[in-house]
């Protein structure tokens, strides 16, 4: 479902109440830009081990690195084009990344760096 | 003692354990969500990431937070919404609407999404929970949780209690009505104040209004169940006792076994365990007799904090 400049994911078969006025539904896949569409976290989240191409393990130090919005060439990168990519932690995606050719950059909420310690990742 | 207690000595059916567990800090519980991962990954990701949690007696879907220097809420597999922080108190009103898959239940005051996101659970993929909440900045955390723990079977609205449209109506209601909070003295470190009398009558005149309207957009045949977490039968008893007084509405016995059963992993533990009944009398005011089928689960029975709930349902001759 396309709702503003947002794609959402919403279960088959949903009958919508009528005459409800709703101010969102779903789980938001991505944000659609001018040629392209940037990839929600929360959804990249959902996808986890399904995703197979354009993901990349990030190490404590690198994750670190990311949530302080530091620009990171990672240690291990496979199978992954310019673009948007996942990032994942101890095999949990944590969110969107963007992958030049040669670093990478957190696309991920500021919030999650302010949520917990970032000496917690061990 | 907290003062605002001592007027619940006479319908608490084991004052002195009550006594002793309201005043000490309950433990933070993590529900697993099975909108995500399943109990077998979680443990995997558990071992992964050495979360301090351990496997309680109760829920089998639900751990217990063990480390005191940090929050359940600050690491990387909460943030990535493989569980929700929630008392176990608060998954027995969702259990006793006993939801089916592919059911549309409303849940008229939904934030901040625990109870709403378990029931997303129970309807599956071809249900739709409409988690309905006018303040807006509880809208947002509703929001908020509902996309970190992917679910794709929820719709939002906004409606004031008075203005849901009531073209639709729906076989389950949840009214987990706003409340003076008595319950979660366990989870916030603040003694609760005694609500004045025009507080009461302001508060207690906003939850019957709510639950007549959830009552008016039941479809005949269908059940709601009124909640909240506070012990004042002012705010429980006496509006269902309203709500019966004023409409053909009946008040069903929730079978606290099968509720228990589901709730209680060892045997062992399920056989010390029982809720107590609602109260047919308070403050010099008889209710319905049938009120006693309500249930109230105190913090001493599950080591949590406090729910009361009961479950109306409408005639199918309505």
């Amino acid at each position: 479902m396309i709702e503003g400049k947002s794609v959402y994911l919403v279960s088959r078969n949903i009958s919508y109440p009528a005459g409800w006025k709703f101010e969102g539904i779903g789980l938001r896949v991505a944000r659609l830009t001018t040629n392209s569409f940037k990839p929600g976290n929360r959804f990249l989240q959902r996808l986890g081990k399904t995703i197979t191409r354009n993901i990349i393990e990030v190490t404590p130090g690198e994750l670190t690195a990311l949530l302080e919005r530091k620009e990171i060439v990672p240690g291990k990168v496979r199978n992954c084009e310019r673009g948007f990519v996942a990032i994942s932690y101890k095999t949990v995606v944590v969110g969107c990344g963007f992958w030049s050719g040669d670093s990478l950059r957190s696309q991920i909420s500021k919030g999650l760096a302010k949520i917990f310690p970032l000496e917690q990742l061990i | 003692m907290i003062k605002v207690f001592q007027k619940y000595q006479e319908i608490i059916g084991d004052w002195q354990l009550f006594c002793e567990i309201i005043q000490q800090p309950a433990p933070q519980y993590l529900r697993i969500n099975r909108l995500k991962t399943t109990d077998i990954t979680f443990q995997e990701l558990v071992t992964r990431y050495s979360l301090p949690v351990n496997k309680t007696d109760l829920f089998p879907n639900l751990y217990c937070w063990s480390d005191d220097r940090h929050s359940a809420g600050e690491t990387i597999l909460h943030w990535a919404g493989y569980y929700y922080i929630q008392d176990p108190a608060s998954l027995l009103p969702v259990l006793a609407l006993n939801v089916k898959p592919g059911e549309s239940v409303l849940d008229l005051c939904a934030a901040p999404g625990g109870k709403t996101l378990y029931l997303a659970e129970y309807v599956g993929s071809d249900g739709l929970i409409i988690a309905n909440e006018p303040v807006p900045v509880r809208r947002q955390a509703l929001q908020s949780n509902i996309q970190r723990l992917a679910a794709t079977n929820v719709l939002i609205s906004s409606y004031d209690g008075q203005s849901v449209p009531e073209k639709n109506k729906f076989s389950a209601i949840l009214v987990d009505a706003p409340c003076s909070g008595e319950g979660s003295r366990r989870y916030v470190d603040k003694t609760p104040q005694e609500l004045s009398s025009a507080e009461e009558k302001k508060l207690t005149g906003r939850q019957f209004q709510l639950l007549f309207k959830a009552y008016r957009l039941l479809q005949p045949g269908g059940r709601l169940i009124y909640s909240t977490c506070t012990f004042n039968p002012a705010e429980n008893e006496a509006i269902i006792d309203r709500l019966l007084q004023n409409t053909d509405a009946i008040l069903s016995n929730i079978d606290t076994d099968n509720l228990l059963n589901a709730a209680i992993n060892s045997s062992d533990s399920f056989d010390k365990i029982s809720l107590d009944n609602g109260v047919t009398c308070w403050n010099n005011q008889q209710f319905n007799p049938t009120l006693e089928g309500i249930c109230r689960c105190y913090p001493h029975h599950l080591n949590s904090g406090g729910m009361v709930f009961g479950l109306v349902r409408k005639p199918v001759s309505n």
